[in-house]
């Protein structure tokens, strides 16, 4: 049986800030907006269906993957 | 050994490693995180990603990069899945060029937003032409497995594998998580 590590010593764990710098990062490289700013754009509805990508670029679909894990 | 663990903890690195041992087959230092949690606590949605959430640059012929992203719980079930198992929720990995234009895209995230709920391609526009309406379609696949894109990248794209044995590897953790899931 594998029991857990009391410390993040053994396991790689992103915090809430570094899994929000990684959204920001994200938002700027395949959106070219922050973060901050997409989830303004997405609690807004503009992006509606984020994987109509006759709409949106591939990269809002990524952004809202990531979305519930940053909020 | 399959994703089902004794405790949660064990269920996750069932899920984990597999991943872990297949990506170190292109790039050695190659690392999935756990996203704003410890990645095994039960009732919560857990994600992992590749390389900090960095496109991994891979070697070979072109220029072209591998991002993944896995969505999944830990869950208490009866049963030879059990009693604790990682259950996938969502997934995407791709393969994108040198300007981060997506190449190719796996996608299935049934409860993210979209209209789409069945696992399906994207072609991308790093494809290298333009494909016209073909860029906004959801091409339908079954489950596609990170060792299938991985064995594409290397047999298609130009990759180099970064291991001599790297066909039985990828073999080996793509059997594992087959034998686990439940759902094609």
């Amino acid at each position: 049986m594998t029991e857990a590590p009391e410390t993040n010593g053994r396991d790689r764990e992103l915090s809430k800030e570094e899994s929000r710098e990684l959204f920001n990062r994200q938002a700027k490289l395949y959106l070219g907006i922050s973060g901050d700013e997409f989830i303004q754009r997405w609690d807004a509805g503009e992006y509606g269906d984020p994987d109509d990508r006759s709409k949106n670029s591939p990269g809002v679909m990524r952004l809202a993957m990531l979305l519930p894990f940053v909020r | 050994m399959s994703l089902a663990g004794e405790t949660p903890y064990e269920a996750y690195t069932n899920f984990r490693e597999p991943l872990q041992k297949a990506l170190s087959c292109i790039k050695k230092e190659a690392h999935v995180w756990a996203l704003n949690s410890n990645g095994y606590s039960p009732g919560q949605q857990h994600a992992l990603v590749l390389n900090r959430g960095k496109p991994l640059k891979l070697l070979g012929e072109r220029d072209i990069s591998l991002t993944a992203f896995f969505a999944y719980r830990i869950e208490n079930i009866e049963g030879e899945h059990g009693p604790w198992r990682a259950t996938t929720t969502a997934y995407f990995h791709a393969l994108e060029d040198s300007n981060h234009q997506e190449i190719i895209a796996y996608h299935w995230h049934p409860n993210q937003g979209s209209a789409v709920g069945f696992p399906h391609l994207h072609i991308g526009r790093g494809i290298g032409a333009d494909l016209g309406e073909i860029h906004k379609y959801h091409i339908p696949t079954g489950r596609i497995a990170l060792e299938e894109l991985l064995r594409l990248a290397i047999n298609e794209f130009g990759v180099e594998a970064q291991k001599a044995d790297w066909r039985e590897v990828v073999d080996e953790t793509q059997a594992r998580f087959e034998r686990g899931r439940t759902w094609p």
